[in-house]
């Protein structure tokens, strides 16, 4: 039998007129194969489905094969995968019938639902089985090539956008659930208030627990380390996109730009190492000791070191922020046209002057973003601060104790297993992640959309 | 002091090279105060701490070397684990949305998709690391433990009490951390096939290859050096994430999983770990002593070394990927 690979070539009326029979069935089979695929995700997501997994299975195999006899007459092909595809299905049916409903084995310490495995070889079938069908509905054309593979790479776009919108409408359905308004109003106290009082003569003391739910000094916190960071890291990265632009090297650009990149690349935990050696260097009672650990005053006017001060974490937190900002100036610097850059030059403006003037002006939009973007970083950074961070209940200035709304988060899950009192802020969790959520996904998208707009003001012509 | 010293010290160029020192002196801080740190360890324990035993004890002043056990190996095999399966989920993922933005995409779906990611690429991993928990509860309870840990289900499970019940486990860890590395692989992969020349693709659209015929001889041969340095990017990311696999996983394990390529259980990394060690946050690692904290330091250096390999092939790449773009 001589093999056609593209039958649509000969343009013949009747032979298009006989690929109707092999069009329905194809059709029918992509829409069936495509409900496996949503049925496949759905078992994987409940396991009550798994009864219509065996069926499915036998169904997709059926399709194959009355599509492999369809394209056999029609197009005169035999495509024996198809056979091989539907003998498969056949046999993971048969599998999945004679599975019990918990697998368990190899001494692993769990066992797995019979509905994981099914799930994945739908998804495995329905997506191959979608593959041809879709292949043989548009008749083999060059075309079909591309048109089949839509359904594979969209997949797993809509996979992950399935997980990311779970996760942000958990997180917003559950936040506005625990909303409170008072959360936004007080700032969180725990702490002893001692009451000394005379009684004939002799001063007797007597302990006044305050407890304050709220979570108003670590919004204030977090806006404190995106102000700090941003005041911090927004010279130095300027100035190493700028240097590594103008002035540099190749060598010396070189080795900043390796620095500056490693930086940000290299795990935050390194960073927080360093900086806990860092704090064990001033002694207790010196002016440093209180600028790097931060202190503050209780309700009894005592006064108390926290694990680092805001300063302290800004610093380190600024060393991730400093590759955003210096990476988008010299974005930004590059994207000047060299005519413009010397035309300022001809005209007898020195270098200085052309930097100040022309270059960082024209650049202003992506430093911008590289700023919000570096602020969004702050308000999520945990890692360099989860080990320096407290409670902040002692209140919120550059030289308090650090505390944040991520850290609160992390806080809740390590703090409830000690009967620490911000484990009584567990229920209200979900309103800490969503008012983070805001900050950070709405600091970006500002960044996003500053970018298009100034870009366009600055450089449309 | 005479004006024109002082002038030569206000020097703008001046100015911009001492704040652009700051990175490179912050690195090499770094550097020398984790190498100095880990001496203590390395002089005291030796190949010991390469060892399968890791136990998080009270340290006593001048305790016996072998009374300490601090084996990193668990650590470097958690790692491990959590790296495949971060990178072996995350990489297809972005390929293929990268691969849709950029050559399967008409009209305005590219931007749609392009804006999308950079939106999440502002989530912090706090989110995921909370999530995990709730995804624990949807999916891994029901598929990994039957419908409840206690024996008294219905039906009830063959052996009672096999995961941990604090919504823990490696498989979870390297998921949510999955769906950390998507919205950051996705831009350099996308970067990287952007930069294929349009004139590449056209000649071969024109020669009569369809779209993905393309995709798979021109713009992935093409964009090689730079997928495989966003690929490289992303494992040093899940390398050195320490938040999600501390919430998700775990603080330390004391030893190998049993059998060894188990993802139920628990196998800490090394990140969250060095934290652990650390200490500075936890009343838990009050008791960890000198000698604790300087495996902390040289569990750091080791994390530092791989990144410097890793950054470095990553800058040898793009150089490659420059030089082509320019013949």
């Amino acid at each position: 039998m001589k093999k056609n690979v593209y039958p649509d070539n000969i343009n013949n009326g009747r032979r298009r007129n006989k690929l109707n029979n092999l069009r329905v069935a194809a059709s029918i089979a992509t829409l069936f194969t495509a409900g496996a695929i949503i049925m496949g995700g759905l078992i994987l997501s409940f396991n009550s489905l798994d009864v219509f997994s065996v069926p499915l299975l036998f169904v997709i195999a059926g399709l194959l094969v009355t599509l492999f006899f369809f394209v056999r007459r029609e197009l005169k092909i035999s495509q024996y995968w198809l056979i091989v595809l539907a003998l498969m299905a056949l046999g993971s049916g048969v599998l999945v019938s004679l599975l019990p409903t918990y697998l368990q084995g190899l001494h692993v310490h769990g066992i797995i639902h019979r509905s994981f495995v099914s799930g994945l070889l739908l998804l495995a079938f329905g997506l191959s089985g979608v593959y041809y069908s879709l292949f043989y509905r548009l008749s083999a054309k060059p075309r079909a090539f591309d048109v089949a593979r839509y359904p594979i790479i969209i997949f797993f776009t809509i996979t992950a956008l399935v997980a990311y919108s779970l996760i942000v409408i958990h997180i917003v359905q559950n936040g506005v659930v625990q909303w409170q308004w008072s959360l936004f109003t007080t700032a969180f106290q725990s702490q002893s208030h001692i009451i000394e009082t005379w009684q004939n003569g002799w001063p007797t003391f007597s302990v006044n627990p305050i407890y304050r739910a709220g979570i108003l000094n670590h919004i204030i916190g977090t806006l404190m380390l995106m102000f700090l960071t941003s005041v911090i890291s927004l010279p130095i990265g300027v100035s190493v996109g700028v240097f590594i632009h103008e002035y540099a090297g190749a060598k010396l650009g070189g080795i900043i730009n390796f620095s500056t990149t490693a930086l940000r690349s290299i795990s935050g935990i390194i960073l927080a190492v360093t900086a806990i050696d860092l704090l064990a260097v001033p002694k207790l009672g010196t002016l440093w000791f209180s600028i790097f650990h931060g202190f503050g005053h209780d309700v009894n006017g005592m006064i108390q070191y926290g694990r680092s001060s805001f300063l302290f974490a800004s610093a380190f937190i600024s060393l991730l922020v400093i590759p955003v900002i210096a990476k988008s100036t010299q974005e930004g610097l590059n994207s000047i046209p060299v005519d413009v850059r010397e035309g300022s030059l001809a005209m007898g403006a020195s270098k200085d002057f052309t930097l100040f003037h022309l270059q960082l002006p024209w650049s202003l939009p992506n430093i911008i973003t590289g700023l919000m973007l570096g602020c969004a970083e702050a308000a999520g950074a945990l890692t360099i601060i989860f080990l320096l961070s407290g409670v902040g209940q002692y209140g919120v200035s550059p030289l308090n104790e650090t505390t944040s709304l991520a850290y609160l988060i992390f806080d809740i899950k390590f703090w409830q297993s000690l009967g620490d009192p911000v484990s009584n802020l567990k229920n209200s969790q979900f309103v800490v992640a969503f008012v983070l959520l805001i900050m950070t996904v709405g600091f970006t998208t500002i960044a996003l959309i500053l970018k298009r707009n100034l870009s366009k003001r600055y450089k449309g012509v | 002091m005479k004006l024109s010293n002082l002038k030569f010290v206000l020097n703008i160029k001046t100015l911009f090279f001492i704040l652009a020192l700051v990175p490179v002196i912050a690195l090499i801080l770094i550097t020398v105060n984790l190498a100095v740190g880990s001496v203590h360890a390395i002089n005291t324990l030796g190949l010991r701490l390469f060892s399968n035993t890791f136990t998080l004890g009270v340290e006593q002043i001048n305790a016996n070397p072998a009374s300490l056990h601090y084996g990193l190996l668990p650590a470097l095999w958690g790692t491990f684990l959590v790296v495949l399966i971060s990178v072996c989920i995350a990489f297809p993922v972005s390929l293929a949305i990268a691969i849709l933005a950029n050559d399967f995409s008409r009209g305005h779906l590219g931007t749609i998709i392009r804006w999308f990611i950079g939106v999440l690429s502002g989530i912090p991993p706090i989110i995921y690391a909370l999530m995990g928990a709730v995804f624990f509860g949807w999916f891994f309870f029901p598929k990994f433990a039957g419908q409840g840990l206690s024996a008294s289900t219905n039906p009830p499970l063959p052996l009672p009490g096999m995961l941990p019940t604090d919504a823990s486990c490696t498989l979870l860890g390297g998921l949510m951390l999955s769906l950390l590395l998507i919205p950051f692989l996705t831009p350099l992969l996308d970067d990287a096939l952007h930069s294929v020349p349009g004139d590449l693709k056209e000649a071969s659209l024109s020669l009569g290859a369809n779209r993905w015929h393309t995709v798979k001889t021109i713009t992935i041969p093409f964009a090689l050096p730079g997928i495989i340095s966003a690929l490289l990017l992303g494992i040093l990311t899940s390398l050195g994430e320490s938040i999600i696999v501390a919430y998700c996983i775990g603080f330390t394990s004391s030893a190998l999983p049993k059998p060894i390529f188990d993802i139920l259980q628990r196998a800490a990394p090394l990140t969250s770990t060095i934290a652990m060690l650390a200490g500075g946050g936890f009343s838990l690692s009050t008791t960890v002593g000198p000698v604790g904290k300087s495996v902390a330091s040289f569990a750091g250096l080791l994390l530092l070394i791989i990144a410097f390999v890793i950054l470095g092939v990553t800058f040898y790449l793009q150089l490659k990927m420059k030089r082509r773009l320019v013949q």
